[in-house]
């Protein structure tokens, strides 16, 4: 391969990077949009006359502590050492999925429903809405499995869906 | 390539443009349609042409086409899938795949809009702003079953299918530009193009949420929208607590940018067709484009003027008044640097030229109507009279199709290298302008007569009967002018194949997209990407050899 070429191949890549860079931007902008819509409807209904508290289940911290080490897993991954740590990021990201429903099942079978508590229709959308961007990502770290490059926009996806749960349960536990 | 691969499943910007804009076109005739049965029913003096529930569906449907698979589809994905990576001399979009992922989702979409004429209780009914209660409650009205499920499924595809489409407009406008191309050398319809995808990346994210709450109403049994004591069918529903103004404040908070998403783009297309064809720039580049991104800004703050009858807090309702009011002065801005564009100029009347002259004095007549809408005061009184229906239509009605048309009669030599009938196109100009304002004006004087819209038959209301002698006149002009369409139909598809065959650069326009051949090959650009050395206005240079110089000329 001539200079030149290289040259303007590398000018590729990092043009393709940079592109890739700004959509996920994009997206997270987007994301933020839908849980700031969320967040305001929160607020709105819960000045309602019949708001209260349910218990949240449990699991809600187990699952808490296992996103927040598919972060740690997936950094490590990012900081060059990919070989099982991709893989371990999936491991954990299907875990909190996984758990989550394990969640749900636990209050279904408490008698909670969504219907029960405009506070447990609160808490079953957004843990389902949050479920399915982490879904989102687990589909983009598998891409990321055939196409290293991918890693470092893929982290930062998904540790942006990591402070949205932190943002959810703070919301759910405290407002 | 395959046939498949190369008209259907195509992953070409251009190709996917024109799939757009032909869907825009199959689901106009259902818009239109619509348009013709409710004004069949409203100036039928006797009896009744649909039923009332039926009526309402009519309404909701026309509208929810018209914005979303009409304009949307048609002015602000179809065209901009065709121009943006052709005017940033891109081969392609940022992400072709994706891109053609958008268009085949929206697909869908239409075929389950359409659909919901066909389910139990008929289309959705609830106006094309689905307020609960009635769009939460699924035995409220016939179209509330099954019709509203099936618009709730329907929207929610295009949404995806439209962000997806924002993305790839973002994406490929900020990094996929010519070398020498800045920002400030693109020209203002892509500043349009680029703002608008901004604006509904944004927006829509509010009306997905509040369509998933309705979805958890409908389906689940929450209450977040519906309130204790809604008695429906003779029985109590069991919600308690909710609010339905809540999901008036998230639908508009989309509900409003997305105007501005279908307006700007059309304003944005004026600019440029006025450009070529008054051989000079538009007056005021970067005011406009700051005027632009303040409009965009402030569009996304004004929303509850669209509630000021709900009872919020007057100091709330003044906010958003002051707000509102704020908005014309950069759309003062814009309106004063089109016309300064044109005065003095010598103007070549082209159609597209023609169309854009019509869009400029349209913004003109809504942006009226809009300031006593905008203010507090007058709109108690206006607030769901036809001087609303009047308002609104003569800006996302007209000004977005004249717009789209200014855009379609200007660039279809580009798209097929053949040109449209100047004669068909000036038949269609001569009766569609006129006509539309004329129908819209109108509807401005039913409106401040009192006459409510969403009304089955006016006529009951004997406060309407000085209303009632407009309504024949209406309707009339409303079927010449959607006859006029056919036309244009007529036109686009015959000079597509038969037209007479166009030069590269008919129109001697200095912007970059009009340098490929015409219609572009795959990849736009054959051997290299362009070279981008000055802006898009450069017409009559003092001391330059050219009447014009394109984007790729180099500099002296
Ligand atoms: C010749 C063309 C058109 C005619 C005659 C027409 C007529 C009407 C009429 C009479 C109504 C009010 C019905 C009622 O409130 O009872 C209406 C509603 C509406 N139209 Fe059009 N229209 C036309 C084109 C368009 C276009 C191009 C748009 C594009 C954006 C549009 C968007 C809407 C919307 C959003 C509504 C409100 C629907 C609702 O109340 O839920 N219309 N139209």
């Amino acid at each position: 391969m001539s200079d030149a070429t290289l040259q303007s191949d590398l000018a590729q890549q990092e043009r393709a990077r940079r592109t890739n860079e700004v959509t996920v931007l994009a997206v997270l902008a987007v994301v933020t949009m839908l849980f700031a819509a969320f967040t305001a409807s929160y607020l709105i209904r819960r000045t309602g006359t019949d708001w209260g508290h349910i218990q949240l289940p449990s699991l809600v911290w187990v699952t808490t502590v296992v996103l927040a080490l598919s972060s740690g897993t997936l950094e490590l991954a990012r900081k060059g050492r990919r070989g099982g740590w991709l893989g371990m990021t999936l491991a954990l990201g299907l875990t909190f999925v996984v758990l989550q429903v394990l969640a749900w099942q636990s209050l279904a079978a408490d008698g909670v429903f969504a219907a029960s508590h405009p506070h447990s229709a609160f808490y079953y959308m957004l843990t389902g809405v949050h479920a399915v961007h982490v879904i989102g990502g687990i589909g983009a770290l598998l891409v990321a499995t055939k196409r290293p490059t991918f890693v470092g926009l893929c982290a930062l996806y998904w540790h942006f869906v990591g402070l949205v749960w932190v943002w959810v349960l703070l919301v759910l536990k405290f407002l | 390539m395959g046939f498949v691969r190369k008209y259907i499943f195509s992953t070409d910007h251009k190709v996917i443009g024109i799939q757009y804009i032909v869907t825009a076109i199959i689901m106009a005739f259902a818009g239109g349609g619509l348009a013709g049965l409710i004004r069949l029913q409203l100036s039928n003096p006797d009896g009744a042409i649909v039923s009332p529930e039926t009526y309402l569906s009519l309404v909701t449907m026309h509208g929810t086409i018209m914005v979303f698979f009409v304009v949307s589809l048609g002015l602000v994905s179809g065209l901009g899938n065709f121009l943006i990576p052709l005017h940033v001399g891109a081969r392609d979009m940022a992400y072709p795949l994706l891109n053609m992922l958008s268009y085949w989702t929206v697909v869908p979409a239409c075929i389950l809009m359409l659909l919901s004429f066909l389910a139990e209780g008929g289309a959705a009914a609830a106006g094309w702003t689905m307020y609960p209660p009635l769009s939460a409650v699924a035995d409220s009205v016939p179209g509330s079953g099954m019709g509203t499920t099936l618009w709730l499924l329907s929207m929610a595809l295009f949404i995806v299918s439209f962000t997806m489409g924002s993305l790839n407009f973002v994406a490929t406008i900020l990094n996929m530009r010519a070398p020498g191309l800045s920002m400030m050398r693109l020209p203002i319809v892509l500043w349009t193009y680029f703002i608008s995808s901004i604006l509904g990346l944004l927006s829509f994210p509010a009306l997905t949420a509040a369509a998933i709450m309705l979805l958890f109403d409908r389906h689940l049994g929450t209450s977040f929208f519906l309130p204790a004591g809604m008695v429906f069918a003779d029985h109590v529903l069991p919600n308690q607590g909710g609010t339905p103004l809540l999901f008036q404040h998230l639908f508009w908070f989309l509900g409003h940018p997305e105007v501005y998403v279908l307006v700007l783009p059309a304003i944005g297309v004026a600019f440029d067709v006025v450009a070529t064809f008054t051989r000079r720039p538009p007056l005021g580049y970067r005011t406009t484009v700051y005027s632009l991104l303040l409009i965009a800004f402030l569009s996304m703050i004004v929303w509850a003027h669209h509630m000021f009858v709900t009872g919020m807090d007057p100091r709330v309702g003044k906010y958003f008044s002051v707000a509102t009011v704020l908005i014309t002065a950069p759309f003062g801005v814009l309106g004063v640097n089109l016309l300064l564009s044109l005065w003095k100029a010598r103007m070549r009347f082209t159609v597209p030229m023609m169309f854009a002259l019509g869009l400029i004095s349209a913004i003109g007549a809504g942006g009226l109507g809009g300031l006593y809408l905008g203010t507090q005061t007058s709109d108690v009184y206006f607030h769901e009279t036809y001087f609303v229906v009047g308002h609104f239509h003569l800006m996302i009605g007209t000004v977005t199709l004249l717009g789209t048309f200014a855009a379609l009669y200007y660039w279809f030599p580009k798209m097929f290298g053949r040109h449209m009938s100047t004669a068909l196109g000036k038949i269609h100009f001569w009766v569609t302008y006129p006509g539309m304002v004329a129908i819209f004006i109108m509807m401005h004087y039913q409106g401040l007569g009192g006459m409510l819209r969403r009304s089955y038959d006016p006529s009951v209301y004997d406060y309407n009967t000085p209303n009632l002698v407009l309504r024949l006149p209406i309707t009339v002009i409303a079927f010449v002018v959607l006859a006029a369409q056919l036309v244009f139909v007529w036109n686009f598809f015959k000079s597509s194949i038969w037209g007479e065959k166009a030069p590269a650069n008919p129109w001697d326009s200095a912007s970059i997209e009009w340098q490929a051949a015409s219609p572009p090959p795959h990849g736009n650009w054959g051997e290299a990407i362009p070279a981008v050395h000055r802006w898009p206005y450069d017409y009559r240079l003092p001391g330059a050899s050219e009447e014009y110089l394109p984007q790729t000329t180099e500099r002296a």
